[in-house]
């Protein structure tokens, strides 16, 4: 030993714990033990029934948003054409008021996986700062949706401004660790407003090119331009259209543009134009017979589509 | 007082230590270990309150809400994150210094530059010279495998193999000198022209072995070590006999300082095909009644095998801090007590020690086999349903039952057994511990510690005639 311990000092190192002291550990250790369960605890009921409701829920709705100056009401021709080529689909409209407050029609049946959901405005006005506030009410409407029907993921179909509703909400709203978009197909949606020469970006453009990272990386994405001439739909010029590659392009998965002419390719009327009404069917919906199996139509392959894929 | 048992046990380890403790790298390891301790105790801190208070994942972010009231807390975990893995997750090079300069003093080498080479020499052992030398892999060891010591026999190792080097290339270097030089002839740069030739040899050497280590793809020398001693993936069965084995094995390695495959942070134990299913099953039925794998990896070793990290540890600080008569050992056991209830169990192997300590080894060993068994037991006679719902791996280990079972009273109740399992297990040995600790206070153990005392200062350096620095030199 180099050194050498006086009878006090080994007095000292030997002690043992003082009885009392360790009671007293003992206590304060159980206190400290339950200040942690019951929090513990409580957090973990409310995390496995959060659990399983996703797991057992598999719903993944198909929202719309119709352009400005239409109402709920809008894809009423479409989604009665899309529900007689399949069946199951439920039928919910949402629309937001200018205070923050929502209306509902409709109802989402029970062990419905797939339903068709509207998400209209008060104020459907046209007008950036008009889309801004539509774009902020929307994603009331999905905290609502989502809360209520505990889904984690989505197909997104915006017409017209809804497009550009759809793609501020994307950009600014979504929280992507709670909420999945699958895929989004946006309808003569003007991305650029009405301005036909690309040079001249509008401050919707540039804000949204701006904030593109904010897409999300996995999204599949579908712009449909309809022509009724060479230049337009007779409202949207198709240069518009195409400004969507500026945000959408090489910033999520998948992003196709396809060119629609003929009949029902004017602007308002592209909602129902058959053509369109088969993509949605094929690319939108995952079931799109829920209930009978094995009558999918089969419509026509693009005519005129210009494509590009993100490996 | 002490049962035949332990009677027969302090006979045995009496005579271990008298054996081990003259031994100059038991000498130089249990002092690496002392000095090394001040690093693990704050970087384990920090990582115990980082990844639980402050990080997405952490048992008290979530269970008191903190990110509701302290928006920014997660940028102040991830600073404190970065900072333990320059103290605690560096401990593989402080040990190569630490280790190298304690073994340099017994040998009566110059401690300072001996330790130097021997950090230069694990630092070239981390480079991988085939993928340039912009690809420094220093950083991605520290975290290799959890990080924290687990990867401190590989810092010893390379400071072993350094001071010997060292010694050697000394000696022939010795071979070259026409006469030994005596002190007064030294001067300030003796000793460093001397160091020239051992130190860059060993450097050189380390070069070599760091290109042979390359070619063999792995990550540096601390790489290669983990992969020679990487099971396969076949064998991770999820039988009784596999996991006892496994963990056996894996604690095995731990006492000496190297990482194995299991670890309460480890994703392997939870992502198995067995545990999807068996999450599936009970969130599709609502019950724990019906699960298709009671027994997983999961189910047993994560839950009843590793309260406060391998090998029971937190079992070990409760025990230490209520029945060890050695004060520093209780004093060790309070810092380490949050790390170690947050299952980080750096500071109990550095500082009681476990790591290459005869006495702990074996409860550190058979404790986790014992609790797992009780916790096998309960599940296989269907007394206590299995653990099925994801947990925090910073919960405090006899809770993870009661939680991972979404509040079964019965898993609470085997937690507390399993946990009293290790308690009888690691006591004897404390009482053991107490023991050595009374004698060597009344001074009657043999002197045992002679060579320790080289490293007190006296007898390290050769006394001298007259004053060290030489009045006619100048500079």
């Amino acid at each position: 030993m180099a050194k050498k311990y006086s009878p006090q000092e080994r007095a000292q190192l030997s002690r043992r714990p003082s009885r009392t002291k360790v009671l007293i550990g003992l206590v304060a250790a159980l206190l400290l033990v339950i200040a942690m369960a019951i929090p513990a605890y409580n957090f973990q009921k409310v995390a496995v029934a959060n659990a399983r409701v996703i797991h057992n829920s598999r719903m993944a709705p198909v929202i719309f948003i119709p352009g400005s100056s239409a109402t709920q009401n809008r894809f009423d021709a479409l989604i009665k054409e899309l529900n007689s080529r399949s069946t199951g689909h439920s039928y919910f409209k949402i629309t937001v008021k200018t205070d923050d407050s929502l209306s509902t029609t409709g109802k989402i049946s029970p062990g419905d996986n797939e339903p068709f959901i509207v998400v209209g405005f008060e104020n459907n006005k046209d007008g950036y700062s008009n889309i801004k506030k539509q774009a902020r009410w929307f994603s009331i409407a999905m905290t609502w949706l989502q809360k209520r029907y505990r889904f984690n993921n989505f197909v997104g179909i915006g017409h017209s401004n809804g497009g550009l509703i759809y793609t501020l909400y994307l950009e600014k709203y979504l929280d992507q660790d709670d909420l999945t978009i699958n895929k989004l197909m946006t309808i003569g949606t003007p991305y650029n407003l009405s301005e036909k020469n690309i040079a001249n970006r509008t401050e919707i453009l540039s804000d949204m090119i701006k904030d593109k990272s904010a897409l999300p990386k996995d999204l599949r994405m579908w712009s449909i331009a309809g022509t009724e001439n060479y230049s337009d739909d007779g409202i949207v010029p198709v240069e518009s259209v195409e400004a969507g590659k500026y945000v959408y392009q090489d910033q999520v998965r998948q992003y196709t543009l396809i060119n629609v002419t003929g009949d029902n390719s004017q602007h308002s009327d592209l909602p129902q134009n058959r053509e369109i009404v088969g993509y949605i069917q094929q690319y939108m919906l995952t079931n799109p017979n829920q209930n009978r199996p094995g009558t999918r139509g089969n419509p026509t392959q693009p005519s005129a589509s210009s494509s590009s894929q993100k490996k | 007082m002490l049962s035949p048992l332990e009677n027969w046990l302090v006979g045995r380890y009496m005579r271990i230590q008298a054996a081990i403790r003259q031994k100059k790298l038991y000498i130089a390891v249990t002092h690496t270990l002392g000095s090394l301790l001040p690093f693990v105790v704050i970087g384990s801190l920090l990582q115990a309150v980082s990844r639980s208070v402050f990080m997405a994942n952490g048992f008290f972010y979530n269970i008191y809400h903190f990110a509701d009231w302290w928006p920014g807390a997660r940028s102040v975990g991830t600073v404190m994150n970065s900072l333990s893995d320059i103290t605690i997750n560096f401990s593989m090079f402080i040990a190569a210094f630490l280790f190298a300069k304690y073994l340099a003093r017994l040998y009566q080498l110059n401690d300072g530059i001996v330790g130097w080479v021997a950090l230069l020499a694990a630092m070239i052992l981390q480079v991988n010279f085939l993928t340039g030398l912009n690809r420094l892999n220093i950083a991605g060891s520290l975290s290799n495998n959890g990080g924290g010591v687990h990867n401190l026999f590989i810092g010893l190792l390379v400071g072993l193999m350094a001071t010997q080097g060292y010694r050697f290339f000394s000696w022939v270097a010795g071979h070259w000198q026409h006469r030994a030089i005596t002190w007064e002839e030294e001067t300030f740069v003796t000793r460093g022209l001397h160091a020239i030739f051992p130190a860059g040899m060993v450097l050189a050497a380390s070069v070599g072995l760091s290109f042979l280590i390359g070619l063999s793809g792995q990550d540096g020398f601390a790489g290669l070590v983990l992969y020679a001693i990487a099971l396969p993936r076949w064998a991770f069965s999820h039988a009784i006999v596999t996991i006892m084995a496994i963990t056996l094995w894996n604690n095995i390695l731990n006492v000496v300082g190297l990482s194995g495959p299991l670890s309460p942070f480890s994703q392997l134990t939870v992502d198995s095909q067995q545990s999807t299913d068996n999450l599936s099953a009970a969130l599709k039925a609502g019950s724990l009644s019906n699960i298709p794998h009671p027994v997983t990896f999961h189910t047993i070793y994560d839950v009843y095998g590793s309260m406060g990290g391998n090998g029971m540890m937190l079992v070990l600080v409760v025990a230490i801090i209520f029945l060890s008569r050695q004060p520093d050992r209780r004093r060790v056991a309070w810092w380490s007590l949050f790390p170690t209830l947050m299952n980080f169990n750096d500071i109990g192997l550095v500082g009681f020690p476990v790591l290459f300590n005869p006495i702990y080894i074996v409860p550190y060993l058979l404790a986790p086999l014992v609790s797992m068994f009780v916790g096998w037991t309960a599940i296989r006679l269907g007394w206590t349903p299995p653990v099925v719902y994801s947990t925090f791996n910073t919960a405090p280990g006899f809770l993870t039952a009661f939680l991972g079972t979404n509040g079964s009273w019965a898993a609470l109740v085997t937690s507390v057994v399993a946990f009293a399992a290790g308690l009888l297990v690691y006591i004897p040995f404390i009482h053991i511990d107490n023991l050595v600790w009374l004698q060597t206070l009344a001074g009657t153990l043999p002197a045992q510690q002679r060579e320790e005392a080289k490293l007190s200062g006296q007898e390290v350096l050769p006394a001298r005639a007259r004053a060290a620095v030489k009045k006619t030199e100048s500079y």
